[in-house]
């Protein structure tokens, strides 16, 4: 990256580029934002697509060296909003105010890429049922309904099982994180 | 409903599990909107799941644990993508054909396309495709060439009959064959894995291949990284290093330790050209005969802002002053500095290749208010194969001559921006990049008169584009 980016015209194509490569720095913290918004979405990446485009035509509002994540992650929300809005294959699931509340929630929540190493070793710490159940569910893509069936469960049994097992997980990556904060 | 705290609401777990699987009904939405409402910790929780959720949803997450699982050490972080990237590799991020080969099992498309490790960024072989975004799996190129732009950042180059599996998106393997690699800030940590040890960039441009008996050698370019082999100790390598690991482990250092860059693949360079003092600020400057790393030419010095205009970058901007060596009008017509660049740091093997680029850019701003204020700057670059010590030596090693100029408006408060971007021919070792200001209005011979009464430059940058290239036998 040009040592000088900070001095880029903003009308450049320089300095779209540069905003462009922040994008792909930040897709991945950008990707899991998006998918919790949108938890049961499978278009996830149309919609990074139209944040990207976004992004690209609007490079030359954005001043390099300040908050890129902020920025791109406003409009990311506003995205999601408008396209909830807008399908009809999709009919909108939440009230847009509690949208905004749980996007202005997330933004603050450590939902990025350095998880994703912590979780893999989290994952092997849980115990049997929960984790057969988390296998089941996210590797092996099975609905909540079809796993309740195959143990003979009710479904909101399944569901306070997954939903145990998420926090337990996100209580392992968090003193995972701290862990290495502290030895490194 | 059953499962529920009381006998007429849901448990919170029953409803974030059925909003995470998009199984709400009417009556549960109603309940979990008026929740997020009025519950901070509700919300949070709710929050908190979704990122979860989604990590769960990322197939990597499933490739570490099972990496962990079979108790593979050294499980790197993994990394946001570094900074440099083409459009092509930028846009096709953003686009959703993903290709699993001889990897997982096919997990349905929407789980598969979270999964993306790597995207082609250009191919000579058909069964690859520019924009392909490919997950883990084996990676084999049977003809051609071909690039492909890491999720994490780095950037390879792959020759024909190269067989790769992509682990993670900084880590591959790599079971034959040769690449090459260029690895930018912040993508520090990408992984080659071979029959015979391993190889952890430290921020670098590299060579990696696997001969038939499984031997592997490893040539660092540029940056620092480390060899990993059997249980013995990493060795770190700086600046220049070729070495070579035996299918028992035996880290060998071939006596001669000369990179050969050529044998490698090369993947797309595109690299700043230091200019020094190309910010122009303020400090002893002294415009002397022209050398790499030295401004020499007319006369011209840095001042901070003054006549209305200010620096275009940090505290200091360069004034043009006059036509000749000494101060006073003399019977040229423009004041010109200049600076020599050796490209021989920034060329890692491909002097003598078609198709490299040099880009240049400078910013030019004049006082206002006369007509007779001369009006016109230019920004020139001039490729030759030796430095030159004469003007006929000038002349008979030049190989190449652009130059871009324009005619300044009457704003001194805007600074208006000289571009250029050339192909310089292959055998070009030195550069020449010249700016200045042109007297087109006035042609002031008179000592009285200033030639350039209020001129200036400002940010000259350069930066070079080497195209990526299979390795040369």
């Amino acid at each position: 990256m040009p040592d000088n980016e900070h001095t880029l015209d903003p009308n450049s194509r320089r300095h779209q580029e540069a905003v462009q490569a922040l994008f792909v720095k930040n897709s991945r913290d950008l990707r899991f934002f998006v998918l919790s918004l949108l938890p049961s979405a499978d278009d996830v990446d149309d919609i990074l697509q139209e944040v990207f485009l976004v992004i690209t035509k609007k490079a030359h509002q954005f001043t390099l060296g300040t908050n890129f994540r902020a920025w791109v992650f406003r409009i990311a929300r506003i995205t999601v909003l408008n396209e909830l809005r807008k399908s009809k294959k999709r009919p909108c699931l939440l009230e847009d105010d509690v949208l905004e509340l749980l996007a202005c929630e997330g933004e603050t929540v450590l939902a990025d890429t350095s998880m994703l190493d912590a979780l893999g070793r989290c994952l092997n710490k849980l115990d049997g049922r929960m984790k057969q159940f988390v296998r089941m569910r996210y590797e092996d893509g099975l609905k909540s309904s079809k796993i309740a069936e195959a143990f003979g469960w009710t479904p909101n049994a399944v569901y306070v099982t997954l939903s145990r097992a998420r926090l337990s997980l996100r209580k392992c990556v968090e003193r995972e994180l701290r862990h290495r904060e502290a030895t490194s | 409903m059953t499962g529920t705290n009381d006998s007429s609401r849901p448990s919170d777990a029953a409803l974030i599990g059925r909003y995470l699987d998009g199984t709400l009904d009417g009556a549960e939405r109603a309940v979990f909107q008026e929740r997020v409402r009025s519950s901070a910790d509700f919300r949070r929780r709710v929050v908190d799941e979704s990122a979860v959720h989604a990590a769960l949803r990322d197939q990597q997450t499933w490739v570490e644990a099972d990496r962990v699982k079979k108790g593979v050490s050294g499980s790197p972080l993994l990394r946001t993508a570094a900074m440099f990237v083409g459009l092509v590799a930028v846009a096709t991020i953003c686009l959703l054909v993903l290709v699993n080969r001889d990897g997982p099992s096919d997990r349905g498309s929407s789980q598969a396309t979270i999964g993306a490790l790597a995207t082609v960024v250009s191919s000579s072989d058909p069964e690859f495709v520019i924009g392909q975004v490919l997950g883990a799996g084996k990676l084999r190129l049977e003809e051609g060439f071909a690039e492909i732009q890491m999720i994490a950042g780095a950037r390879l180059a792959l020759d024909a009959g190269t067989e790769t599996y992509l682990v993670a998106s900084d880590r591959i393997r790599l079971l034959s064959g040769s690449i090459g690699a260029d690895v930018p800030k912040g993508a520090e940590g990408f992984t080659v894995e071979t029959p015979s040890g391993k190889i952890v960039d430290l921020g670098t441009r590299f060579g990696v291949s696997v001969a038939d008996d499984g031997k592997t050698r490893a040539e660092l370019f540029q940056g620092e990284f480390e060899v990993y082999a059997g249980d013995k100790d990493p060795r770190r390598y700086k600046g220049s290093a070729a070495v070579t690991i035996g299918r028992s482990g035996d880290i060998n250092e071939p006596s001669e330790n000369q990179v050969t860059p050529s044998e490698f693949p090369m993947p797309l360079l595109v690299e700043t050209i230091e200019i020094i003092r190309g910010e122009f600020d303020q400090g002893p400057f002294h415009v002397g005969d022209p050398a790499p790393g030295i401004w020499g030419g007319d006369v011209a010095e840095i001042v901070g802002r003054e006549n209305g205009i200010s620096p275009h970058s940090g505290q200091g901007m360069l004034r043009l002053v006059s036509s000749s060596k000494y101060r006073g009008p003399s019977a040229n017509t423009s004041c010109n500095i200049r600076q020599w660049v050796d490209l021989q740091d920034q060329l890692f093997g491909a002097a003598g290749i078609e198709g490299i680029r040099v880009e240049a850019v400078c910013h030019a701003n004049r006082i206002a208010g006369s007509p007779r204020i001369d009006t016109q700057f230019r920004l020139n670059t001039e490729a030759f194969k030796e430095m030159p010590v004469s003007t006929e030596d000038m002349l008979a090693s030049r190989l190449l001559q652009r130059e871009v100029s324009l005619l300044s408006d009457d704003d001194p408060t805007t600074w208006e921006q000289l571009e250029l971007s050339t192909a310089i021919p292959s055998g070009s070792r030195f550069l020449l990049i010249e700016v200045g200001s042109i007297e087109n209005i006035q042609d002031a011979i008179d000592g009285d008169q200033p030639e350039f009464e209020g001129h200036y430059m400002d940010s000259v940058e350069m930066r070079i584009i080497i195209p990526a290239r299979p390795s040369v036998r």
